[in-house]
Order: C-alpha cells, then sequence, then structure tokens
C-alpha cells in the first residue's frame, strides 16, 4: 500500500504515568474493573490526509480517533476512524477514469462518473454516526481477538451524496430482485484471500435512506475514509458503509460470501448480540443495527479534581436511529440515578451529546456509570460479551478521585 | 538474600543434627520431609541450567513461517496488538486464517505459528 505513515510514540512516560496511576486507583478500589486499554500507551502516526491518531495496526491500515476529538460534534475528517480489511487498496483514485458500476438483476447496467453522480441525482445530506462493529473491543472481559479498539472507532459526519434508491431505479431493478451487493476497490493480496464484500437486502437497499456519499461534513472524503465513493447505511454498523465503492450488484436471491455468513456474526435473536463464554450462542446471524450506548468524555478516566471544583461533565449516546431521548448517571453502582441534559437532537441517526455539572463536596474516589435510553424504551446491560467484541454498550464506568481543596 | 540461605542452610543442617541425635520419631519426621521439600530451591541455586536448543530453534522456525504464511496479508503489529492468548485460541486463529481467510497454511506449518504466536503473545 503506497499509504504513508509517520510513526513516532508519544507521552510513553505519560502512558506509564496514567498506567502507574490507575495501578494505584486499583489498589484502592480493589473490586472495580480497570480500563484493559490504559495499560498500553496509545502510539501515535500521521498517515496521508489525517492528523496524529492512535495506531491499531500499520498494514492493513486501522487507525482509532483520540477520545478529545469527540468533543466535536462533527468528528473532524483529518481525525476520523480508519478501517482497512485488505492491504491491496489503492493509494490514488483518478477521478477521471473512476467509474461505478451497477450490474446483475437490472434491466440496464450502469456505468456512472462523479459528474454523472452529481448531476443526473438529486442530492442529499444526513448526519450519520458510523461505528464500527467492534469498536470498544480492548474493554471486553475476557479479552477476544481482533482490533483492539477502545472508544474511538467511530466519527459522527454529515454525509452528502445520492439516494441509492435512484441509482438503483435508474438501473431498473428487475422484479424478483432479492439481494444488493457492494464492493470496493481493495482487494485481497491473495487470490485465496475473499474479496471485502457486503450486502444488503432490496428493500433496505431501496429504502430512501442508505446513500452513496461523495461528501463528508462539506468536503471530498479523505481517501484513508473511502474516497471518492462510500455506501452510507445510516443506523447500521459501518462494517456495511463500504468505502472506495465502485461495484453494486443486484441478485435474484441473497447474495452469499465470506463478510456475510462467515464474519461479522452475531448472537441470534439475543438482545445486543450477548452470550457467555461458556456457553456460546449456536445460531448466528449477519450484524445490523446499532444497539443503544452511551460513553464519557470528559473527564477522561483517572482524573483528579479538587472538592468544591465545578466539573463539567460531558459525553455522546447513541442508538440505531430510533432516538435517545434520557442520559442517566450514577455513582452508587445504580441504586439512584441522576438525569443528564441533553444537547440540540442533530438527527435521528447522529450521536447526541449530554452534559452533567457536578460539584463534589468531599474527598474519595468516585466511580460514575452513564446509562442511555431511547424512544424504543431500550437501554444498556450492566454487561455485555460476546466471542468477537461486537455491539459492545455495556454501561460504561468513569472514576475521578477528589482530593482536599487547597 | 544471602542471609536467608545461610538461615535455611542452618535451619537444615540443625534439624538433621537434632534427628541424628534424637533418632526419628515421627513428629521431626514431617519436619524433615518439609525442610527437605523447601530446600532445593533455595539451597542449590546455582543448578546449571541446560540451553533450550530444541525450543529457540521451534521459535526461529515459527518466525520464518509466520513471516513466509503470515505478512503477505498483515504486519506482525496485527498480533503486537492483540492481548496475551492461551494456545487454544491462538490455534484457533491460526486455523481461521488457513480455512476462512485462504492463507496458504500447511498443518505443519500452522503448528510453527501456533508454537511462534505463544512465544510472544501466549498466556500461561
Amino acid at each position: 500500500m503506497g499509504v504513508k505513515i509517520k510513526k513516532r510514540f508519544k507521552n510513553s512516560f505519560l502512558g506509564l504515568a496514567a498506567w502507574l496511576l490507575l495501578a494505584g486507583f486499583a489498589s484502592c478500589n480493589s473490586g472495580e474493573k480497570q480500563p484493559a486499554s490504559k495499560v498500553v500507551p496509545d502510539e501515535l502516526v500521521t498517515a496521508e490526509g489525517k492528523k496524529e491518531m492512535i495506531l491499531l495496526t500499520d498494514r492493513p491500515l486501522n487507525l482509532e480517533t483520540p477520545l478529545h476529538y469527540f468533543l466535536y460534534d462533527f468528528t473532524p475528517n483529518d481525525e476520523f476512524f480508519v478501517r482497512w480489511h485488505l492491504s491491496n487498496m489503492p493509494a490514488q483514485v483518478g477521478l477521471d477514469t473512476f467509474r461505478l458500476r451497477i450490474s446483475g438483476h437490472v434491466s440496464k447496467p450502469l456505468s456512472l462518473s462523479m459528474s454523472d453522480l452529481k448531476t443526473k441525482f438529486k442530492t442529499v445530506s444526513i448526519n450519520a454516526l458510523a461505528a464500527c462493529a467492534g469498536n470498544a473491543r480492548s474493554f471486553c472481559d475476557p479479552r477476544v481477538p481482533g482490533g483492539q479498539w477502545k472508544n474511538g472507532g467511530m466519527g459522527n459526519a454529515k454525509w452528502t451524496g445520492v439516494i441509492l434508491k435512484d441509482v438503483l431505479s435508474m438501473a431498473g431493478v428487475k422484479p424478483g430482485a432479492k439481494s444488493v451487493s457492494f464492493n470496493g476497490m481493495d482487494e485481497p493480496p491473495l487470490p485465496s484471500v475473499p474479496d471485502f464484500v457486503k450486502s444488503l437486502t432490496v428493500d433496505h437497499a431501496t429504502d430512501g435512506e442508505v446513500m452513496i456519499a461523495y461528501e463528508m461534513n462539506g468536503e471530498p472524503l479523505p481517501l484513508l475514509n473511502g474516497f471518492p465513493l462510500k455506501l452510507v447505511v445510516p443506523g447500521w454498523y459501518a462494517t456495511y458503509w463500504v468505502g472506495m465503492l465502485n461495484e453494486i450488484k443486484v441478485y435474484p436471491d441473497t447474495f452469499k460470501g465470506f463478510w456475510m455468513d462467515k464474519a461479522y456474526l452475531v448472537p441470534k435473536g439475543v438482545a445486543n448480540g450477548n452470550e457467555k463464554p461458556d456457553s456460546l450462542a449456536k445460531d448466528m446471524t449477519p450484524i445490523s443495527r446499532l444497539d443503544i450506548r452511551s460513553i464519557f468524555v470528559v473527564p477522561e478516566q483517572g482524573s483528579v479534581i479538587a472538592a468544591g471544583q465545578i466539573c463539567k461533565m460531558q459525553g455522546l449516546a447513541f442508538d440505531g436511529g430510533y432516538g435517545i431521548t434520557k442520559v442517566e448517571l450514577s455513582t452508587d453502582s445504580g441504586a439512584t440515578w441522576v438525569q443528564a441534559s441533553l444537547d440540540n437532537d442533530l438527527g435521528k441517526y447522529s450521536w447526541r451529546r449530554w452534559r452533567y455539572t457536578w460539584q463534589p463536596a468531599s474527598q474519595g474516589t468516585f466511580t460514575f456509570y452513564v446509562k442511555a435510553t431511547n424512544a424504543k424504551g431500550e437501554t444498556q446491560p450492566w454487561h455485555h460479551w460476546n466471542r468477537s467484541g461486537y455491539m459492545r454498550n455495556e454501561i460504561e464506568s468513569l472514576q475521578i478521585k477528589v482530593e482536599k481543596s487547597k | 538474600m544471602n542471609r536467608l540461605k545461610y538461615t535455611i542452610f542452618f535451619l537444615c543442617f540443625s534439624t538433621a543434627l537434632l534427628l541424628y541425635c534424637t533418632g526419628c520419631q515421627s513428629e521431626e519426621q514431617k519436619n524433615t520431609v518439609a525442610v527437605a521439600e523447601n530446600s532445593p530451591k533455595d539451597v542449590y541455586d546455582t543448578q546449571v541450567k541446560l540451553p533450550d536448543t530444541e525450543g529457540a530453534e521451534l521459535f526461529t522456525t515459527g518466525a520464518e513461517a509466520f513471516k513466509a504464511n503470515c505478512i503477505t496479508c498483515h504486519s506482525l503489529r496485527y498480533i503486537q496488538m492483540q492481548p496475551d492468548f492461551p494456545e487454544k485460541t491462538w490455534q484457533k486463529i491460526v486455523d481461521k486464517m488457513a480455512k476462512s481467510f485462504g492463507a496458504p497454511i500447511s498443518d505443519s506449518t500452522s503448528k510453527a505459528i501456533v508454537r511462534y504466536l505463544v512465544a510472544i503473545k501466549g498466556k500461561k
């Protein structure tokens, strides 16, 4: 892959200090679970078109957004998380020759240029959260293999482009069509490795919401986020948001492929895709809609504040599109909850910011818990685990140490 | 540490002496056993360890197998970022790479790779 990456270790000492601090907290609160991710100091890298991001893996490239960028309602493009499955991806795409091809069970196969997409279809925009299926996997207990994301495997953006339904209409989907597949320009490094192809049912693909985006936050997509086109599936995990999209196929039956049939599966018919390590689910199904979740953004884990000081807490809550209606906090392990205030609603597929002002009167170590509820009445579980670390939405905790005021 | 060794040695010696003097009575016999169990690692800590040539060779073989079969598709960092896993988990992952992800790995190579992964990211 020709994408340049500059590496540097940042804050190794700070990382170590944070670890020691957490180790110290752990000894004070032996019953509390510590986030596993804090143990490894972050390695920050600068990839082309990106500012410093947390390096997960270099080939294929997977980069995480540092938590403090979540102070922005819309994640900056140059800090938006990067997730590739196949190392053989183009380092540049020429728009002169780029074509999006629509074929298969259609009456008129299409080959559309970027100019076609921008002039022959209605332009739409939507605010939507792209969240990696394995976001927060590193917090799983017991740990599971896979990309060891903390909370930065997601990002909120305003996506602009065309509605997939309009493009499929122009191609003329034939009667009896069942599924639609989406393939990008990234390719397997070996012929034996399955190409990354995802699919949706025809009904979902033509719901009028699924779109093909060419802009993200008012700018062309960064190459590492799928330039020039990305499928946007609002409310569904980002595994479906195929980047560098250049091939759409319609099928008269259900699409079969490794990345739908074998990978990205979760226990079927179980809330949040939960299962137990000693009794794994037998019936599995492709992952789909985001489950409800909330996180802390400020203060960060292990912060120290003075008694009497005003602590302005904030975080984010999101779900698969039903809409966040309530975010609550608890400092007594869930015996009582107080309600946080919610910022303006940026759209049902966007995340929603919550805020809470706290003024601790006394010293001590406080553990906050955050829990969101949506319009459907769904809320978060106290414990969450599955073998792949997908859909993690366990109620998150945050430790704050309050010291004597000076 | 030396003081501890001398203390233990002294205890062993004095127990032996005590046994020798008093004859083997059941209570002392218990003590003797306990001391004898503890003594080797403390008293004889200069015991020579032979280099594990077989293990080292297998590690090299595994590392070579990893280089030849895995990094075509992904860098070593894929392993380095993982938590430590037991051998069983690494075996499952290598099997998945071979059977599902199309990595052309033979059964014998798979074993060498697993051994290498356990050496660098194994959980006891």
